[in-house]
């Protein structure tokens, strides 16, 4: 009986100890860090090349207030959405077909697992020779970053739709075709939720390798190319800018999920 | 509307490529406002009868015509109940009901009348919000069956939809159908494997047996409404379905079962036939 009375307070008392103990190793790392660079050491790391976290920091600090920076997250973040955009727009229409016709997974479904495997980056030379511009080229990119991932889900969850559903919508006066936009989509709204999660992950892992081997402008570019111009402290924080605006979008999808999936 | 099924018979392909039939020769006619019951145990094809009837599936052979016309496919004429009531997760309860109304392309305001009407008729009112994986059995079965009969179908087809309820629920909601079927006038056919629930609703229970389905008898409900399942009657003509299902074992009861037959007994399942 006492382990009960006394539960909350113990509950409390964990929490507590969990999120001090984040924070203590959150500042440990950058302790770390500091004391790697302030005493120069090179072994088993070449840590001391790296610049100091309060460089960095103050660094990143003027960053705030420069507009090229936001100019830069900017353009890296219409590059994803434009290859996020295309991609669901191509792949949940084209995984539905593929999903529910025997002829168009014949058709489709093997030159398309030819090319699913292929890193993103691996792309880059066939889409710059395709591609006018190299806008154009890295849009390819993210596109196909977030295409496979939505088209695998979409192609599964089309199969998985319960026969029920659809033959409730048939004896309700739902004609087939109908039923792809009233039935089909609205049950498949988890898996695309999950293929559109995966994919604007790598699709962000796109743009950036796109920008760093053949872009002129992005983040993904800046952090490159300070690197070329030894400016280590903007690379360190393109770097940790790219990963906060991966998890923003991450983020994003997730909260648009939870709004629109209410009902699961 | 007068349902005439003759010779019907339906084959599947198994994967070996052997044809095996699910129904066989079956041929029987339902008139106008009847309840009617198809009861068998589990694999003799009446959900099977029951999708033919629909237009969800085509017979292999033979014929099903309505008022002496047939019909290709599946039509709003007739309502179907599936065992899993089928409601649409991501819809309200409103919008599952309005949902057929939308395909007829109504006018909304015309719309809004006929959900709030049937809301109100089934006392979904206060549900209205709700979605359908936060309503009990018995909500989920109002919602299906106003959902179908907003249309104002000529027929309601019900497959087994007390399956995976618990017996008190199961009265209760065989009780509503019961009401729902004398409120609406239309013809209801019910499958089932459960003998007391044939017994309770309908006019008249055509008993299949399986491998392959075959109509074995035809049995007329002559007791009155509302019917009491404890009455002789009631209890009789039990007996004699049983009889009819278990078909050629032993008629003389047997030690056990006439130590049972002292107390009352609960649902009689087909589970026990096989």
């Amino acid at each position: 009986m006492e382990k009960f009375i006394n539960a909350a307070p113990v509950r409390r008392h964990s929490v507590i100890r969990s999120y001090a103990i984040r924070i203590l190793s959150l500042v440990i790392f950058v302790f770390l860090w500091y004391e790697t660079v302030d005493s120069n050491v090179l072994w088993p790391l070449q840590f001391g090349n790296l610049p100091s976290p309060v460089d960095v920091f103050e660094a990143w600090l003027g960053y705030l207030t420069q507009t090229h920076y936001y100019k830069d997250i900017g353009i890296s973040t219409i590059r994803v959405t434009t290859g996020i955009v295309l991609g669901l727009v191509t792949a949940v229409p084209l995984g539905l077909w593929i999903g529910l016709s025997r002829f168009a997974k014949d058709a489709l479904f093997t030159n398309l697992e030819v090319f699913r495997p292929i890193p993103l980056i691996a792309y880059l030379p066939v889409a710059m020779l395709l591609f006018h511009t190299i806008e154009g080229s890295i849009i390819f990119i993210t596109f196909i970053g977030a295409f496979f991932p939505i088209l695998i889900n979409v192609k599964d969850a089309a199969g998985r739709v319960p026969t029920s559903l659809l033959q409730a919508a048939s004896c309700l006066g739902c004609g087939p075709i109908r039923a792809l936009w009233r039935v089909y989509l609205p049950a498949m709204l988890p898996e695309i939720s999950t293929g559109l999660s995966v994919g604007v992950a790598a699709s962000w892992m796109g743009v950036i390798t796109g920008e760093m081997m053949s872009g002129q402008s992005g983040i993904g570019y800046s952090t490159w190319q300070a690197y070329h111009l030894l400016d280590y402290k903007q690379s360190i924080i393109g770097m940790f800018t790219i990963g906060a605006l991966g998890y923003a979008s991450s983020a994003l999808v997730r909260l648009t999920e939870r709004r629109i999936v209410r009902w699961k | 509307m007068y349902v005439d099924i003759s010779d019907v018979t339906k084959q599947y392909e198994t994967g070996a490529g052997n044809r095996v039939n699910v129904l066989q020769d079956i041929s029987m006619s339902i008139g106008e406002a009847e309840f009617v019951c198809i009861l068998g145990p589990s694999g003799c094809g009446k959900s099977t009868l029951l999708k033919l009837i629909a237009g969800l599936e085509q017979p292999s052979r033979g014929m099903i015509t309505f008022n002496n016309e047939q019909r290709n496919g599946s039509s709003t004429e007739c309502g179907f109940i599936f065992q899993d009531y089928a409601l649409f997760p991501w819809l309200t309860v409103k919008d599952n009901i309005r949902f057929g109304l939308q395909m007829q392309k109504m006018p909304r305001k015309r719309q809004q009348e006929i959900v709030e009407e049937y809301l109100l008729r089934f006392g979904l009112a206060d549900a209205a919000l709700l979605f359908p994986k936060q309503l009990s059995g018995g909500m989920s079965q109002r919602v299906a069956i106003a959902r179908a009969l907003c249309l104002k179908p000529k027929l309601l087809l019900m497959d087994e939809p007390f399956g995976a309820l618990d017996a008190i629920l199961r009265q209760k909601l065989q009780e509503e159908v019961g009401r729902i079927w004398t409120k609406e006038k239309i013809t209801f056919i019910l499958v089932t494997h459960d003998v007391e629930e044939a017994i309770y609703l309908a006019d008249r229970i055509i008993v299949m047996t399986p491998g392959p389905g075959q109509i074995k008898q035809t049995v007329h409900v002559d007791i009155l409404r509302p019917r009491i399942r404890t009455n002789s009657d009631f209890v009789e003509l039990r007996s004699r379905l049983m009889g009819l299902l278990h078909d050629g074992e032993a008629q003389e009861p047997h030690p056990q079962e006439l130590r049972q037959n002292l107390y009352t007994q609960p649902h009689a399942r087909l589970s026990n036939v096989r």
